[in-house]
């Protein structure tokens, strides 16, 4: 039952990460979204690990784990999110859709 | 350093404790491209070759962890040559051989002792020795146990002699897939295959039994008993040996009565295994010679490090793959012919090179803090004739008797190896010891990190745990 509730939520955030992509118009680099599906794994294993340690009755190496492996993912889904930013501000700062935009308003 | 600082000292974590477990997650991703480097290997190829065969014979129906390698010789160096059968009741510490190393005095004295702070503790209501807790321990221990015996029943049970029909034939892959299965059923855990050779195998039986009598092979049709000597027919050539599980949740009340109790049922569970299996046999019309006491026969340790259900380790004890330490090991000799099953190599003794957890906790110290395992034994109740880390069997006596006043269990429960694999990160520890010994370090420092083993004798009484406390899926293929 965990990890079908995980997969629907995993599966709808990759699903509106998508859909906000293609809506904004952020061009996403494919590291980003190597680096993506790093952070998915890490704290997918990070909740493997909390939960599995938990039937053990080991409350403390749950936690622990679950901060080892979920923290670096959180940090490196971050990443991701910030180098399709900056990419995204460099294009649209050099691109003639800035100035169309500018025209516009 | 004493017992209590190195505890202390665990239990904290460290900012820079902290530091190194995350960092490590990078080690952990290094393990497994490592293991992913070694999946291209020959030597990986050959191991999932062995992991589809079943890592414990040609056609066994019994399935390993892939990273759990066959090997023609087990990790343990053996001499033969110098090996010799040994008595059991004189040179181990379990029975009289003990005084022969401490005195009758001595003895007597542990055994006062022992019974002065059982009573304080009853009346003190001291967690994990209160009443119930001995009383708990007492009612799994001897009185529960079935009636053990060398020889199997000759009568009262339908054979094929008696039905007029000709006895079970097999190939001895066909003959070792059904012992499995009924040892399984019975309520073994893992089970392995052991040809006796009178210049190897065969010096690993006794040739003395714990209650005195003399252990012989003669040329005779059935195994038989007299006063002073049990006797195995030299056509019984085939060792069963085999695995049953302990309750890790229990076992980590180590020492107390409450935390011994589970190698008591261990043992009472044993005891119906065995008869069970020998009437089985016997029904089949084989032969089924049996340890007509808790270990009693052969050196069980040794033959299932033969038979490939673990390796042999730190403790001085097997460890297995699947359960770590948390089994007992027991053997039954027949002649019913049997595929005999390889040793194993999945990293263990390598991992116990590093971790030396078990000597740091052991209060008694009793285990060796050695690097590496050594020929030179530490007096007579060990055997000499492979390398190991040998222990001081009196020291650890001493300490059960004068300590806790049951079996101490404390090395048992604190080996890295003693996990309930719930989580993916155990089999991940596991499979990467068994690749390389490169990151053992930092597994040894994480299981401290994790705080694994520390339970408090009070709650068990709370606890809703399985039948037995032990989980009976771990090694099974086909859910019940």
């Amino acid at each position: 039952m965990l990890w079908l509730i995980v997969g629907i939520l995993v599966g709808a955030g990759v699903l509106m990460a998508v859909q906000y992509s293609r809506r904004e118009e952020v061009s996403v680099p494919w590291y980003s979204w190597l680096l993506g599906v790093v952070a998915v794994v890490f704290v997918l294993i990070g909740i493997e690990v909390f939960a599995g340690s938990m039937v053990e009755s080991e409350p403390r190496a749950a936690w622990l784990g679950l901060a080892a492996f979920a923290v670096p993912g959180v940090i490196v889904g971050g990443l991701a999110v910030w180098l399709s930013g900056r990419r995204s501000g460099e294009r649209d700062a050099g691109s003639p859709a800035g100035t169309v935009e500018h025209a516009s308003a | 350093m004493a017992t209590d600082e190195r505890r202390a000292q665990k239990r904290g974590v460290s900012r820079r404790d902290f530091f190194r477990l995350t960092g490590g997650t990078a080690g952990v991703v290094a393990a497994s491209a490592a293991i992913s480097k070694g999946a291209s290997s020959p030597a990986f190829a050959q191991g999932l070759d062995e992991a589809a065969q079943g890592a414990n014979g040609g056609d066994s129906i019994h399935k390993r962890p892939w990273w759990v390698r066959t090997v023609d010789e087990p990790t343990t160096e053996i001499r033969w040559g110098e090996k010799e059968r040994i008595s059991e009741m004189t040179r181990t510490v379990r029975g009289p051989g003990l005084a022969g190393y401490v005195g009758e005095e001595r003895v007597e004295q542990m055994g006062a002792i022992s019974a002065e702070n059982k009573l304080r503790r009853i009346l003190d209501n001291e967690p994990g020795y209160g009443l119930r807790d001995w009383s708990l321990n007492a009612a799994n221990g001897g009185t529960a146990r079935v009636p053990m015996t060398f020889l199997p029943p000759r009568e009262g049970i339908d054979t094929p002699e008696s039905l007029g029909v000709p006895r079970w034939e097999g190939t001895p892959t066909e003959n070792a897939n059904m012992i499995r299965a009924a040892l399984r059923h019975m309520g073994a855990a893992t089970v392995g295959f052991v040809e006796l050779d009178p210049d190897t195998t065969e010096k690993l039986i006794y040739s003395q039994d714990p209650d005195g009598k003399v252990l012989e092979f003669e040329d005779v049709d059935l195994g038989y008993e007299t006063d002073d000597k049990r006797v195995i027919p030299l056509s019984a050539r085939w060792v069963i040996t085999y695995t049953v599980q302990m309750s890790e949740e229990t076992m980590r009340l180590s020492p107390t009565p409450i935390g011994g109790q589970t190698t008591g049922i261990c043992y009472a569970r044993f005891t119906q295994i065995q008869a069970m299996l020998q009437r089985f046999l016997v029904g089949i019309g084989y032969e089924a010679l049996g340890e007509a006491s808790i270990n009693a026969l052969g050196i069980s340790p040794a033959f299932g490090v033969l038979a490939g259900l673990g390796e042999m380790s730190r403790l001085n004890r097997m460890i297995t793959p699947e359960f770590g330490p948390m089994v007992r090991v027991f053997k039954l000799v027949t002649d019913l012919p049997l595929e005999p099953t390889k040793p194993i190599d999945a990293g263990i003794m390598r991992f116990c090179e590093t971790c030396k957890i078990c000597a740091e906790e052991c209060p008694s110290d009793s285990l060796s803090f050695e690097d590496e395992p050594f020929w030179e034994t530490r007096g007579d109740w060990n055997e000499p004739g492979h390398k190991a880390w040998f222990e001081d069997s009196p020291s650890c006596m001493e300490y059960w008797r004068t300590g806790p006043g049951t079996n101490c269990g404390i090395c048992f429960s604190v080996c890295p190896y003693a996990k309930k694999d719930e989580t993916l990160v155990h089999g991940l520890v596991k499979a990467t010891s068994a690749t390389t010994g490169l990151f053992n370090g930092f597994f040894r420092s994480m299981d401290d990190a994790f705080g694994y083993g520390e339970r408090d004798p009070a709650e068990w009484w709370s606890l809703d745990l399985p039948e037995y406390g032990i989980d009976t899926q771990r090694t099974a293929t086909v859910q019940a």
